[in-house]
């Protein structure tokens, strides 16, 4: 596909504004504009939420709720946008970010929501059902840890688990092999886990 | 901990794990003698490596997808129903909601693993249509007890009237998105396909049909194992058991990249149609592409390709999916699954998981058994050269394989003989028209085929007392001559093989059918008015034998040919030649 972005003005007609700014937003972000970036951050929140959303509407009355890589999905548009390869890498990384920051957020309102649900109701109980938003919180944790040890490791979590990518595309985006981003991902759950499972135990 | 002890302890770690576990524990007592204090954490690690982590083995967007609810749960966090306590949404649909519940009277760890699913129907939906649906779902599940479906608990309703069902709760996650996020090899797919299928099949003994099998309705466990769920659409056959047994020939909900052909004809639907829809299932997780060219997207043409059995060959599915070419038996056992011909599928869905077995111990399959002109066509199929040497060698056989019986039956002047080496002349020559019909253009140019057309043409003349055999071969001849642009010839061959279809007792309505909807194209092409009459007696054929779908196409082609050549009025018929 030829690239229809000249000097970053949009030319194509087929790409939705989304796919327009958003690339537009990337370079201008490249070229050290920092609200781009915050702009860029914005935008992709509300997508990445927006995106759930709809997903979860479109399932018919199973019980399923197919684990669509969202992201994947937005990815997948940009990839018709004709992203560069920079770009994409980019774009990615920043994406993986978001769906971290919509992670922690939400496991915070459940939370949150949680707390008030005991305080008004006839006490539910010290809820065990918390525990995955409380798990979601350590590992935010863990990966900091991660980063500083082991960024390489922490960024085929960012790609695998945050956005929820295929190995595949994973090794794809990062320009390694399956095996290789297979292993990773091996070691980088392993730590997580054990960082997750002691901070757990020392918090008790 | 610093970067280089991590590093230390990483490469230690991907070594450990890929010994044998007796040789790592020996390795890992040793260092504890020798009072290493990394030894405590790579045990850690390893612990960690083997264990199943509710947060870390799914992904943010899916937890997100499940954390999303659209507006207030529709059942309260937290509230009881039929024993169990609501923890949280699971999913929610058009129609219903499913919760994540636990024992109410549970506590912490074990509450946990005793989680169940209920699904509440929305008050939005409660229309009495879908809460028949959603009943019948509840009763069909109860009559089934198979480790490969999902288990019905309980059922009730609410307070407010709407019914909820209390079923296991799995955790796992959609066969597809399985495999890939494993990236499972072929044989590794295969056998979660045979557990399924071995699955479907109880179902269909307790006569269930599905309806509606697809990945998404599939979930494997952590530990492998599938389950078949949604047995929303499902139907019983038993029509005793079934009020609503006229219901199966309306069209329900389906999923056409899934469907069976003779679902989207809305025809009638038996267990075979569950075969079809394991096929296609089959056919994604073993070439890793859908069998049709047509995006889910373009519903009306993939319903088209579906109900016409217009499928990729295998090879460029394949190609597709980034697998290589199926094995031999591998294709033939896909081809047989997704037969257009209910009929001509598995016969059940564990004789399919009994194939796949055998392709995957390296023995011949069962359904090699099956008629040898059958496994011949689809060899021919699949290699149109080799095919058109190996018809030659079979019209030579055949010619005098046919002077032979001949003779036989004048001299054996007993019946039985006679009818014996009549049915056999129609049998070889089906099996000829057949391959005549397989070889199809690709290999045209030889001058072999050239040979061969001319040479069946000579036996025709020989095939004048066995009627159904001559129709055959003139068919599969009219194509040839077709494809080598000879009209003419085609049309010949065409119209008598058209006068036996009529009068002759072997020949079906269908093969009538193909007849004239050749010709009509033939004449109309050469602007034949008689095209139109053709066109008609097509119509009326297609219409008496309730084929409402292809009828309409029909008379949009009687109804063209009228326009262009004017009406046709009865008796008038030879006059416009």
């Amino acid at each position: 596909m030829a690239r229809p972005f000249a000097g970053g003005t949009a030319v194509a007609t087929t790409h939705s504004a989304l796919e327009l700014e958003v690339v537009a937003l990337l370079r201008a972000r490249r070229a050290g504009d920092a609200a781009a970036g915050r702009r860029l951050f914005e935008l992709l929140y509300a997508d990445l939420r927006a995106l759930a959303r709809r997903r979860l509407g479109d399932e018919r009355g199973g019980h399923t709720l197919a684990p669509t890589s969202l992201v994947h999905e937005v990815f997948l548009r940009l990839e018709r946008a004709a992203l560069e390869c920079e770009d994409r890498r980019d774009y990615l990384a920043l994406a993986a970010t978001v769906m971290r920051r919509i992670l922690i957020d939400s496991a915070r309102r459940r939370l949150f929501r949680e707390e008030l649900a005991t305080l008004d109701g006839p006490a539910a109980s010290a809820a065990p059902a918390a525990a995955l938003e409380q798990r979601v919180l350590s590992l935010e944790c863990a990966l900091e840890r991660l980063e500083r040890v082991d960024p390489e490791l922490a960024r085929v979590v960012e790609l695998r688990f945050y956005l929820g990518l295929e190995v595949e595309d994973v090794a794809r985006t990062l320009g390694s092999s399956t095996a290789s981003v297979q292993r990773d991902w091996r070691s980088a759950r392993a730590f997580l886990k054990r960082a997750i499972e002691t901070e757990e135990s020392d918090g008790h | 901990m610093g970067t280089d002890a991590w590093t230390k302890t990483r490469r230690e770690f991907e070594r450990l794990r890929e010994l044998a576990p007796a040789e790592r524990e020996r390795w890992l007592r040793e260092q504890d003698a020798q009072g290493t204090p990394a030894a405590r954490e790579l045990r850690e690690l390893l612990a960690a490596d083997a264990a199943h982590d509710p947060l870390l083995d799914t992904d943010a967007p899916t937890l997100q997808a499940a954390w999303q609810q659209r507006s207030e749960p529709d059942v309260a966090l937290g509230a009881e129903v039929g024993g169990y306590r609501i923890v949280e949404v699971l999913g929610e649909g058009g129609s219903a909601t499913v919760y994540r519940a636990e024992p109410s009277g549970g506590a912490g760890a074990t509450a946990a693993a005793e989680s169940v699913a209920v699904k509440v129907l929305k008050p939005e939906a409660c229309s009495p249509g879908l809460a028949r649906r959603f009943e019948q779902e509840r009763e069909t599940l109860t009559g089934l007890h198979h480790p490969g479906l999902i288990r019905v608990l309980g059922a009730g309703r609410l307070d407010d009237g709407r019914p909820y069902l209390i079923t296991e709760f799995v955790a796992g996650e959609p066969l597809d998105h399985y495999c890939r996020r494993r990236a499972l090899d072929l044989a590794a797919r295969l056998r979660l396909f045979v557990a399924v299928c071995r699955a479907v099949h109880h179902a269909h003994r307790h006569l269930v049909v599905h309806r509606d099998l697809k990945p998404s309705n599939i979930l494997v466990s952590a530990d492998a194992r599938p389950k078949v769920l949604d047995f929303g659409i499902a139907k019983l056959l038993d029509p005793a058991r079934d009020p609503l047994w006229t219901d199966l020939y309306g069209r329900g909900p389906l999923t056409p990249a899934y469907a069976s052909p003779e679902q989207i004809r809305n025809e009638s639907i038996t267990t075979a149609s569950d075969i079809y829809s394991l096929g296609v299932l089959l056919h994604e997780l073993a070439l890793g592409a859908s069998p049709y060219a047509e995006p889910p997207a373009e519903r009306e043409a993939l319903e088209r390709a579906v109900a016409t059995g217009r499928r990729r060959t295998f090879d460029a599915c394949a190609h597709a999916g980034g697998q290589t070419p199926p094995p031999d038996d591998l294709a033939a056992i896909l081809e047989r699954a997704l037969a257009l011909q209910p009929a001509e599928r598995y016969a059940s869905a564990e004789h399919l998981a009994q194939d796949i077995e055998c392709f995957l111990a390296h023995r011949p399959l069962l359904s090699r058994s099956e008629p040898w002109p059958r496994r011949v066509a689809r060899f021919a199929r699949r290699r149109p050269w080799t095919m058109a040497a190996a018809a030659a060698l079979a019209l030579v056989f055949l010619g005098s394989w046919i002077g032979t019986q001949r003779s036989l039956s004048r001299v054996v002047a007993s019946e039985g003989v006679a009818w014996r080496a009549h049915a056999n002349a129609v049998r070889s020559t089906n099996l000829l028209a057949d391959l005549l019909e397989r070889i199809g253009a690709s290999a045209l140019a030889s001058d072999e085929l050239t040979r061969l057309v001319s040479e069946t043409e000579q036996h025709l003349a020989e095939l004048t007392s066995e009627p159904e055999a001559d129709a055959r071969l003139r068919m599969a001849l009219a194509r040839l001559e077709r494809a080598r642009k000879n009209p003419a010839a085609a049309e010949t061959h065409l119209a008598r093989a058209l006068e036996l279809s009529r009068t002759t007792r072997g020949l079906s309505w269908n093969d009538r059918e193909r007849c004239l909807d050749s010709l009509i194209e033939l004449r109309a092409q050469r602007g034949d008015p008689t095209s139109i009459d053709l066109a008609r007696e097509r119509l009326e054929l297609l219409r008496a034998h309730g084929e409402t779908v292809r009828a309409a196409e029909a008379e949009r082609t009687l109804s063209g040919l009228i326009e262009r050549f004017g009406p046709v009025l009865p008796g008038a018929k030879g006059a416009r030649r």
